[in-house]
């Protein structure tokens, strides 16, 4: 379960380059307050609440900068809520990008260890999943050459596989079905499908309005950060379709 | 709709009541404490703090052209150096112990320490990529860059004890003490490298810092030189120095001698006290990491 409540998130325009300051620039602008007033604020997120109950699967849509990744890398705790508070209970596997950690150097067996243990198995539990793994992506032959060998579609799959393998009480899953050839879309949909028919809480961001309709039964619509939407996804996606015209 | 809702969430509700304690549950807010370094996690996830430390060492000596015998080369080379270049001027000091031997017990821990720092320094920057993506606790990565490189300490170590014995040095039981000065050295080193790592995230010039820092440390530690040939005006720079608590104990182990406990007091005095300012600056740091890099 996910109990969401009233979470906003802050960006400060005009303070972008933070990570790009030296100390004398930092020393220098606490004693010139002068540029402080060209700063402005904007929420990427406002008092967003929902809850989502165990075993569902829940698709979130939006245009471009409507907040969705922004609420996904907060619920996958990468980035922290300015104000509000999420709860969720159950072990949490974030997928914002297929193969987090994977090191092109390492070999197929040695970065199925890396990326599992980065989304939080344990070793024990890779290898108990490792022919399950590694014939769900399709690279047997490949497991011990180094994975800058590998194709595109390889590492993606390899990618989808570890992650699907964890089987995290709650799946937080980012336009990652727009990757992959058509099969192992179709794959992965099947594998999504049997995650949450035996009761995980699956999240799954996308533009693809279609995939939200036919693997979510509920959707949440965000627009500049707020809900705008949420209820049946027939009928979110209807509306959202009919905005966008 | 409101139904349905309310519904599910009595359902969760009930499940809460019979829930299992193994499964952890996660609440996320805006607060700085400074247990949220997530010690919970980062024994949960212990690991991935394998696989990182596995990941380090193998690139190391992957592909590279020597190999592990890097791992030789690496204090080898300033050993020689340094035993050509100082030999005569401590001659004096020695104490009967050839000054090869002697610089070698000053430079198995400092190469340690001063990499360790460097590393760890440095481990945030170098996985910004991985930030962005992906939640672990963050502290693992400066963690798995001090415990990777304990590799580098256990070689330079065993040669330390090859040339001991080439020499004709006995090695006794005070050597037991040195898996203690290890662990010392790597906290001490994990604290000022995830103090570091913090800067970093906000700092750009930082990455420049820790460079020059570290080379000036090098000279105002007794690594080359014994203590006693400061001046006596000066012997308070060493006295202060965390690094010489570790180094000259490390001798005391090898070569024979009192154990300098009072230089080892000041080591553990700085060890606890840059432990904390690390929890606080790093817990501080790296919620927001992902924003910064």
């Amino acid at each position: 379960m996910i109990v969401v409540n009233n979470i906003s998130k802050k960006y400060t325009i005009g303070d972008q380059d933070l990570s790009l300051r030296t100390l004398r620039e930092t020393i220098a602008a606490v004693f010139s307050r002068s540029n402080v007033n060209s700063k402005s604020e904007f929420f990427s997120l406002k008092n967003v609440n929902f809850e989502i109950g165990k075993g569902e699967t829940v698709g979130i849509i939006g245009a471009n900068g409507a907040g969705k990744t922004t609420l996904l890398k907060i619920l996958s705790q990468i980035t922290f809520p300015t104000t509000g508070s999420a709860s969720l209970y159950g072990r949490v596997g974030s997928l914002i990008e297929i193969g987090a950690g994977f090191h092109p150097e390492l070999t197929g067996h040695e970065n199925i260890f890396l990326n599992g243990s980065l989304l939080g198995m344990t070793h024990n539990e890779i290898r108990g999943k490792y022919h399950e793994i590694i014939s769900f992506a399709e690279i047997e032959e490949f497991v011990k050459t180094p994975i800058k060998y590998y194709s595109n579609g390889m590492n993606i799959r390899l990618g989808f596989s570890i992650a699907a393998h964890f089987e995290p009480e709650i799946f937080l899953l980012d336009e990652v079905l727009a990757v992959g050839d058509i099969n192992f879309q179709a794959k992965c949909v099947k594998k999504i499908d049997q995650l949450a028919r035996s009761g995980h809480t699956i999240l799954l961001v996308s533009h693809d309005t279609d995939r939200i309709q036919s693997n979510c039964e509920r959707c949440i619509w965000l627009e500049r950060g707020e809900v705008k939407m949420d209820g049946r996804s027939d009928i979110v996606v209807n509306e959202y379709n009919k905005s966008a015209d | 709709m409101e139904s349905e809702l309310s519904k599910s969430f009595s359902q969760a509700e009930g499940e809460k009541a019979s829930y299992d304690p193994e499964t952890p549950l996660i609440r996320i807010s805006p607060d700085k404490r400074w247990h949220d370094l997530d010690w919970r996690r980062i024994w949960r996830q212990k690991d991935l703090l394998k696989s990182f430390v596995l990941r380090d060492i193998r690139l190391r000596y992957r592909q590279t052209l020597l190999g592990v015998l890097w791992a030789i080369i690496q204090p080898l080379a300033p050993l020689v150096i340094y035993t050509i270049v100082f030999n005569r001027f401590f001659s004096e000091y020695n104490k009967g112990v050839p000054y090869s031997v002697y610089v070698f017990c000053g430079l198995v821990p400092w190469l340690y320490f001063s990499n360790a720092i460097t590393q760890s320094g440095n481990s945030l920057s170098h996985h910004s990529y991985l930030l962005g993506k992906i939640y672990f606790p963050r502290l693992m990565l400066p963690m798995s860059s001090v415990i990777a490189g304990g590799l580098d300490f256990i070689v330079g170590f065993a040669l330390l004890m090859i040339l001991a014995i080439a020499y004709g040095i006995g090695i006794g039981f005070s050597i037991l003490i040195v898996p203690f000065l290890w662990l010392l050295t790597a906290i001490l080193a994990l604290s000022i490298g995830a103090i570091f790592a913090s800067m970093s995230v906000v700092f750009r010039d930082v990455r420049n810092l820790l460079p020059f820092a570290v080379q000036m440390v090098f000279f105002l530690t007794p690594v080359i030189y014994p203590p006693e040939a400061l001046p006596q005006k000066w012997q308070w720079i060493v006295n202060i120095n965390p690094v010489t608590g570790i180094i000259e104990n490390v001798r005391a182990a090898l070569l024979g001698g009192d154990f300098a406990w009072a230089a080892l007091a000041v080591t553990l005095i700085w060890t606890i006290i840059l432990s904390f300012i690390a929890m606080i600056v790093f817990a501080r740091v790296q919620k927001h990491t992902a924003d910064y890099i």
